[in-house]
C-alpha cells in the first residue's frame, strides 16, 4: 500500500534550510583554514548572517496571514519573523564583538561560529514551532549549543564552572519542560498548539489540574532561558564566566526566544487557562523585577550588575505578556529590539575594556573614561539611559509600551512596582556613569579595539538613539506583528 | 487486549530456555562434582607470582569523546527501524527524508574525523 | 474480583522493577548498582512489550538505555575508579530533600491516577504499534524528525569542541 504524503510547503522554511547549510558548510569551510586565519570564517558567518537575515526580511510583505506547512508543526507569521530578525540582528551583532575577542583569549575557532549559527538555527525553530515537540526540539538545539558557547574558553576555570552549572541547571528544567508537555498531551490528546486550544475548548478543561500543572511546568522551562525569578539565580555567575560575547548573546537571543515562544504557547495553546497563569506571571513579574534590581545594586563586577539587570528587563517584558492585549504584544517586541541594541551595546563596552590581564569587567576599569576616551563614555551613557529608560532612546519607548499595555489591562499596581522598580534600577547605573566622569582614570595601558566591534558599538549606539528619536517606522512593524499575531484570539 | 504479544512467545520460550539451560547445567555441575576447598586454589594464579598492584585501573578521559559518539549515533540509529518499517509506504519521499537525516549527521561524522576525535591522542 | 493471567504478569515485572530499583539505591558498590539498574531497565522494557503495547519504546529502551547510556554509566564508574572506602563513607547530600522531592512525585503520580480527570487519553488508547507510530514520524513529523538530526550533530559538534584537548 502506498500512502501519499502531502508535500511540505518548502518555501516557508527557507530561511532555516539556509541556515542550516550555511553551518554545516562553516565547519566545513573551517577545516580548510589555517589557525591564523579563523577570522576568514567569522567573515563567512557574518555574511551568511546578513543573507538569512535579507531574505527572511522579504517574507515580510507576503505574510499579512499566518502560513502554516509540515502538517501545521510549523508556522510563519509576522510575529514569528519579526523576532527572527532580532536573533539574526544579534548574532550578527555578536559575530562582530567576537572577531578581536576570541583572539584576544586564544579561542579562534570556527567551531564557535558554526554553533552560534545552530544557536540561531533553534530560535528561529522556536518561534516558529506551532507544535510543542518542535518548539521543544528547538529549545535543545539553543540550549545545547549555548552550553558549549559559554564553556567554550575551556582552560579558564570560571568558565567552565559557569558552563557546567548553567548546563545541569537547564537539563534539569529540560526534563520538566518535557514533563509539562507529556502532561497537556494527557489532557487533551495532541501536542499542536491549535489543537490543544481546541480541545481545551470543546471539553472545557480550563481548570483541568493536569493543564494547571502543566502550566507551571512549561513556564519554569521556559523560565530558565528568560532567567526570570525563581530561576535566575544561574545568570549572574554564566554572565561572569562565560566570554563575553557570548554572555551579550545569552543576555538578548535566547531571552527573547523564550519569551516568543512563551507567548506563543500561553496566548495560541492555552489561551483559555489566563486565569490561572495571570496569578501566576504577577507574581514572578513583580519577584523577577525587585528581585533583578535589589540585587544589581550590591554589584561591584559590571558583567553581574548587566545580569541581575537582564534579570530585572525580564521583569518588565513579563508585564507585557501578562497585558495579553495588542499593544503588550507590540511592547514585547519592540522592546526586543531595543533592547537588543542597548545591551549588546553595554556589553560590546566592557569588551572593548578587555586588555590583555584585565577582563575590563569591574567598576573600576571605568574610571575616568570620560577624560581618556570621552567618545566611549558617550555612547556608555547612551547605552545606560536606555536601559534605565530615559528619553530620548529606545529603552524609554520600548517601556513606555510595556507600561501601557500593562495599564490598559488593569494592573496599576505591578505597574506602580515597576516605576519604583525602575528609580532604583537608576542608581546602579548611575555608578557606571558616576565611575566614568566624577573618577579620575587610572594609568592603563592603549586599547585596542578591532574595527568589528567598533562598527557594532556605532550600529548599536545609533539605533538606540535613532529608535529613541524617531521609533515610528520600529512602532509599526512591531504594531503589525502584533496585530496578526493576536487576530486569532477574538 | 494483549493478544498482540503472542508473537513474542517463541521469545519468551528461547528466554526461559536459556536461563534454564545455565541454571540447570551449574546447578548440575554443583551437584555432581566433589567438594574439597582450599586455599591455594582460589589465589589468582596457584602456580605463578601474585598480583603486585590492583588490576583495577582507571579509564582514560579519551574514551569520553568515543562514548559520546557512540551514544549519538546510536540514537540516530534508531530511527532507521521505524524507517525501515514503513519504507514501503511512503517510498521515495521516505527515502528523501532519510537521506537528509544522514546528510546532516554524515557533515557531523566528517567534521569529527578531521578534527582526529577518533583518534587515540 | 477476578485476577487474570494479565495481572499476574504485571505484578511480577512490577516486582521486578521495583527491586532492582531499589537495589540501585541501596547497593553501594558502584558497579553492581549500575548492574540493577540495567535489570531495572531491561524489565522496563519487557514491562513495555507485553503489556503497553508498545515494542518501538520497549526496543529504545533496551537499545539506548541498557546500551548506550549504561555504557555511560559504566565509563563514568570506571573513569572514577572509586576505591572500597570512598564510595561506603560517602553520603549523598539533600538526600532528605531529594526524597521528598520524589515522594511528592510519586503522590501526584497516584493522584492523577486515581482521579477522575485524567484527560482524554486512557492508557493503552489507540495505536502506539510500530507502523501507526512510523507513520507519524515520517509524515507528520518530519520537521521534527529532521531537526533531530540537527540536534544530534549540536551535540556531537559540542562534546568534540569541549572535550579535544587540541583541535
Amino acid at each position: 500500500m502506498n500512502v501519499t504524503v502531502p508535500m511540505p510547503n518548502l518555501s516557508l522554511v527557507v530561511p532555516e534550510i539556509l541556515m542550516v547549510i550555511l553551518a554545516c558548510g562553516l565547519l566545513l569551510v573551517d577545516l580548510f583554514i589555517p589557525k591564523d586565519r579563523k577570522r576568514v570564517v567569522g567573515y563567512i558567518a557574518l555574511a551568511g548572517v546578513v543573507v538569512v537575515g535579507v531574505v527572511t526580511a522579504a517574507f515580510w510583505g507576503k505574510m499579512a496571514q499566518p502560513a502554516t506547512t509540515f502538517s501545521g508543526t510549523f508556522v510563519l507569521d509576522r510575529f514569528a519573523l519579526f523576532f527572527k530578525e532580532v536573533f539574526l540582528f544579534t548574532t550578527g551583532i555578536t559575530i562582530l564583538i567576537s572577531l578581536k575577542y576570541l583572539e584576544i583569549e586564544k579561542v579562534s575557532l570556527g567551531e564557535y561560529y558554526a554553533l552560534m549559527l545552530f544557536c540561531t538555527l533553534g530560535m528561529m525553530i522556536m518561534v516558529s514551532g506551532a507544535d510543542l515537540i518542535v518548539i521543544y526540539l528547538g529549545i535543545e538545539t539553543m540550549a545545547l549549543s549555548v552550553y558549549v558557547l559559554a564553556g567554550f574558553m575551556k582552560f579558564d576555570h570560571k568558565c567552565t564552572e559557569a558552563a557546567l552549572k548553567y548546563f545541569l541547571l537547564g537539563v534539569f528544567i529540560s526534563g520538566i519542560l518535557l514533563y509539562g508537555i507529556t502532561l497537556i498531551y494527557a489532557a487533551t490528546g495532541s501536542t499542536q498548539l491549535a489543537q490543544v486550544a481546541a480541545v481545551i475548548k470543546e471539553k472545557g478543561l480550563a481548570k483541568n489540574p493536569l493543564l494547571v500543572l502543566a502550566m507551571f511546568m512549561l513556564a519554569a522551562g521556559l523560565g530558565l532561558e528568560i532567567a526570570m525569578a525563581p530561576f535566575h539565580f544561574w545568570a549572574p555567575d554564566v554572565y561572569e564566566g562565560a566570554p563575553t560575547p557570548i554572555t551579550a548573546f545569552i543576555s538578548v537571543a535566547p531571552k527573547a526566544a523564550a519569551f516568543a515562544a512563551l507567548v506563543r504557547i500561553f496566548y495560541h495553546g492555552i489561551q483559555l487557562l489566563e486565569p490561572q497563569w495571570q496569578i501566576l506571571l504577577w507574581i514572578i513579574c513583580a519577584v523577577t523585577m525587585t528581585i533583578g534590581n535589589v540585587t544589581a545594586l550590591m554589584q561591584q563586577n559590571v558583567k553581574r550588575m548587566l545580569a541581575y539587570s537582564s534579570v530585572a528587563h525580564a521583569g518588565y517584558i513579563l508585564l507585557g505578556v501578562l497585558a495579553a492585549n495588542q499593544v503588550g504584544v507590540q511592547g514585547i517586541a519592540f522592546y526586543f529590539f531595543a533592547y537588543a541594541f542597548m545591551n549588546m551595546g553595554a556589553f560590546g563596552l566592557v569588551i572593548y575594556l578587555r586588555r590583555e590581564n584585565i577582563v575590563g569587567d569591574d567598576i573600576d576599569d571605568f574610571k575616568g573614561l570620560a577624560q581618556t576616551h570621552p567618545l566611549l563614555a558617550v555612547i556608555m551613557v547612551v547605552f545606560l539611559l536606555s536601559l534605565a529608560g530615559i528619553p530620548p532612546t529606545a529603552g524609554f519607548v520600548g517601556k513606555f509600551l510595556l507600561f501601557a499595555a500593562a495599564i490598559k489591562a488593569g494592573f496599576y499596581w505591578l505597574v506602580a512596582l515597576a516605576a519604583l522598580n525602575s528609580v532604583v534600577a537608576l542608581f546602579y547605573y548611575f555608578r557606571i556613569a558616576k565611575a566614568m566622569y566624577m573618577q579620575s582614570p587610572e594609568p592603563l595601558p592603549q586599547l585596542s579595539p578591532g574595527r568589528g566591534l567598533v562598527l557594532a558599538l556605532v550600529v548599536v549606539g545609533v539605533f538606540t538613539l535613532f529608535f529613541g528619536i524617531y521609533p515610528q517606522p520600529l512602532m509599526s512593524l512591531a504594531k503589525d506583528t502584533a496585530h496578526t499575531f493576536m487576530m486569532f484570539l477574538s | 487486549m494483549y493478544q498482540h504479544i503472542s508473537q513474542y512467545t517463541p521469545v519468551l520460550l528461547f528466554f526461559a530456555l536459556a536461563i534454564g539451560f545455565g541454571v540447570g547445567a551449574l546447578l548440575f555441575a554443583y551437584l555432581v562434582r566433589p567438594s574439597k576447598p582450599d586455599p591455594e586454589k582460589l589465589s589468582p594464579y596457584e602456580c605463578g607470582i601474585p598480583p603486585l598492584i590492583s588490576v583495577r585501573e582507571r579509564v582514560p578521559i579519551r574514551f569520553f569523546i568515543i562514548v559520546m559518539l557512540f551514544l549519538l549515533f546510536d540514537v540516530e540509529a534508531i530511527f532507521m527501524y521505524p524507517w525501515a518499517v514503513v519504507y514501503e509506504r511512503i517510498g521515495w519521499w521516505g527515502f528523501i527524508e532519510m537521506f537528509l537525516f544522514i546528510a546532516i549527521l554524515l557533515v557531523g561524522y566528517v567534521y569529527a574525523w578531521a578534527k582526529g576525535a577518533l583518534e587515540w591522542e | 474480583m477476578m485476577i487474570n493471567a494479565w495481572d499476574v504478569v504485571f505484578f511480577f515485572l512490577a516486582g521486578l522493577i521495583l527491586l532492582s530499583a531499589l537495589g540501585v539505591v541501596f547497593i553501594r558498590h558502584p558497579v553492581y548498582s549500575a548492574l540493577s539498574l540495567l535489570a531495572n531497565l531491561c524489565v522496563t522494557a519487557i514491562l513495555y512489550l507485553s503489556l503497553m503495547g508498545a515494542p518501538f519504546i520497549a526496543m529504545v529502551q533496551i537499545i539506548v538505555y541498557a546500551g548506550a547510556i549504561m555504557v555511560f554509566f559504566l565509563f563514568v564508574i570506571m573513569l572514577m575508579n572509586l576505591s572500597k572506602g570512598e564510595y561506603q563513607e560517602r553520603a549523598v547530600p539533600w538526600r532528605l530533600l531529594l526524597g521528598l522531592g520524589a515522594a511528592a512525585l510519586f503522590a501526584f503520580q497516584i493522584f492523577i491516577l486515581a482521579g477522575e480527570w485524567r484527560g482524554v487519553l486512557s492508557p493503552g488508547a489507540g495505536g502506539f504499534g510500530v507502523k501507526a507510530l512510523s507513520h507519524f514520524i515520517f509524515t507528520r513529523y518530519i520537521l521534527a524528525f529532521e531537526l533531530v538530526s540537527v540536534l544530534i550533530f549540536v551535540a556531537a559538534l559540542g562534546a568534540v569542541a569541549l572535550a579535544k584537548k587540541k583541535l
